[in-house]
């Protein structure tokens, strides 16, 4: 990539891809607003390591998302976390929180723990094999298997499903 | 697993709502390059070294020379803190950096007096967000809390959030120490003493911390060394904790006027109140 100029670069890619890094950055983080600062924070990292990177940045970019997701990016923020304590003040709409709201997938995914969400949205939103989620995530195939079977299991478990009816629904029910 | 299950759950991914903003790829980049320039200019001026450094020392001396201070038992100790913890009249202020000292760095700034508290943070040197109030969670508390990426500022009664530490279970408490720590800043005693309740600590030796002669504290979290609290081994209120890249500083401060007024946040000009 020598000589060309990585924002240039990186516009033509999220042009190109820019609706589905954001769906996988949304799913990640859990919802909008997160996601998209979870893909900002994966460009400022390939900014950071532009001059190293060698070949495709679509897979620096993605493999950096994976990282600061399953490594529990939005915790590391304490701000985030006091939001979360505090709810909103007044009563005031914040038009983004209603639109995550209205979309339970997310509002579960949220309740998840971020390996097994990162572990869940690689395997069957990104399709990623088991042994390419491991090496995303830096943890062997056993626990990605392991990982993602408690996170299955927890996302049924919070949208209120039962084996006993046969027919499981990923988002009938919340809690 | 059902395989029905996983069709579903694909399909609904699928169907999530997006909405790409226009020029991420700009703010990304203006972003990087202003956490840069605040780097230099921090370390030039010696502040970030010296925040490293600090961090770097403490740990660097934890290693050095044992300090002539008797063996005491892990039970007697653990009494000690929880009695200096309880007691102390001083400013607690703690400072908790997040993962390793580079750009992305969270460093988490947190003052408690009485029912007083503030706790601020920087990402890579950048103010992120600046919390400060009184009475968390009782009758007549409040508190404000601006969020510099948003460039907002609120108020907050005392009706949500709760002053309680959250549950836990003792095997576990390691991993949890530093999620714990934010969870309520008047109660950054009350984790420290759940961990000694817990029996979470155990007395590993006497070390150097910063020219400070401390009793060194292991913390188990799932049967390993998960953790390490020092304090010191005259006053005996804590002065660093590691756990993994995440290190906690603490510094306690008289009640002077200046100190005082470090409980206080200010909102800076132009936010708008949520």
């Amino acid at each position: 990539m020598d000589g060309e100029q990585p924002v240039d670069v990186l516009e033509e890619l999220l042009a190109v891809k820019g609706r589905h890094l954001l769906r996988t950055a949304v799913l990640l983080a859990g919802g909008q607003e997160d996601g998209e600062d979870l893909l900002q924070a994966a460009l400022e990292r390939v900014f950071g390591r532009w001059r190293t990177i060698r070949g495709d940045p679509e897979g620096y970019l993605r493999r950096t998302l994976y990282h600061l997701a399953a490594d529990g990016w939005r915790r590391k923020q304490a701000w985030r976390a006091r939001l979360g304590l505090l709810g909103r003040p007044g009563a005031q709409p914040d038009d983004t929180g209603a639109v995550d709201d209205r979309d339970q997938l997310l509002r579960l995914l949220r309740q998840l723990p971020p390996r097994q969400r990162t572990a869940i949205v690689l395997r069957y939103w990104e399709e990623l094999t088991e042994a390419q989620v491991a090496q995303a995530m830096g943890c062997s195939v056993g626990t990605v298997k392991s990982v993602t079977s408690r996170g299955l299991r927890r996302l049924r478990e919070l949208s209120g499903l039962a084996d006993h009816d046969g027919t499981p629904q990923p988002t009938g029910r919340t809690s | 697993m059902s395989t029905d299950f996983e069709q579903r759950l694909r399909a609904e991914m699928e169907q999530v709502k997006v909405s790409p903003r226009p020029g991420l790829v700009n703010e990304a980049y203006r972003s990087y390059r202003g956490k840069r320039r605040r780097i230099r200019a921090l370390a030039a001026t010696g502040t970030a070294m010296a925040i490293v450094a600090g961090t770097a020392a403490g740990v660097a001396a934890a290693t050095a020379s044992p300090a002539s201070v008797p063996a005491q038992t892990t039970a007697y100790v653990v009494s000690h803190v929880s009695s200096a913890l309880a007691t102390s009249d001083e400013i607690s202020y703690t400072i908790i950096s997040y993962g390793p000292p580079d750009n992305t760095q969270a460093v988490v700034y947190n003052w408690q007096y009485g029912t007083r508290f503030r706790l601020s943070e920087t990402v890579g040197g950048r103010p992120e967000m600046d919390n400060w109030g009184q009475n968390w969670g009782k009758p007549g508390g409040g508190q404000t809390l601006v969020l510099y990426p948003r460039r907002s500022w609120a108020r907050y009664g005392t009706a949500q959030g709760s002053a309680a530490v959250p549950s836990f279970a003792c095997q576990t408490y390691g991993t949890y120490f530093f999620a714990l720590s934010l969870w309520e800043p008047a109660n950054l005693s009350s984790v420290i003493e759940a961990g000694l309740r817990c029996g979470a600590f155990h007395v590993a030796g006497h070390q150097r911390v910063d020219g400070v002669d401390t009793i060194k504290l292991t913390g188990i979290s799932d049967g390993k060394p998960a953790f390490t609290l020092w304090v010191d081994a005259r006053t005996y209120l804590p002065v660093q904790m590691t756990g993994g890249r995440d290190v906690m500083q603490f510094r306690w401060l008289p009640p002077t006027q200046a100190n005082l007024a470090k409980l206080t946040g200010t909102i800076p000009p132009g936010f708008h109140r949520a």
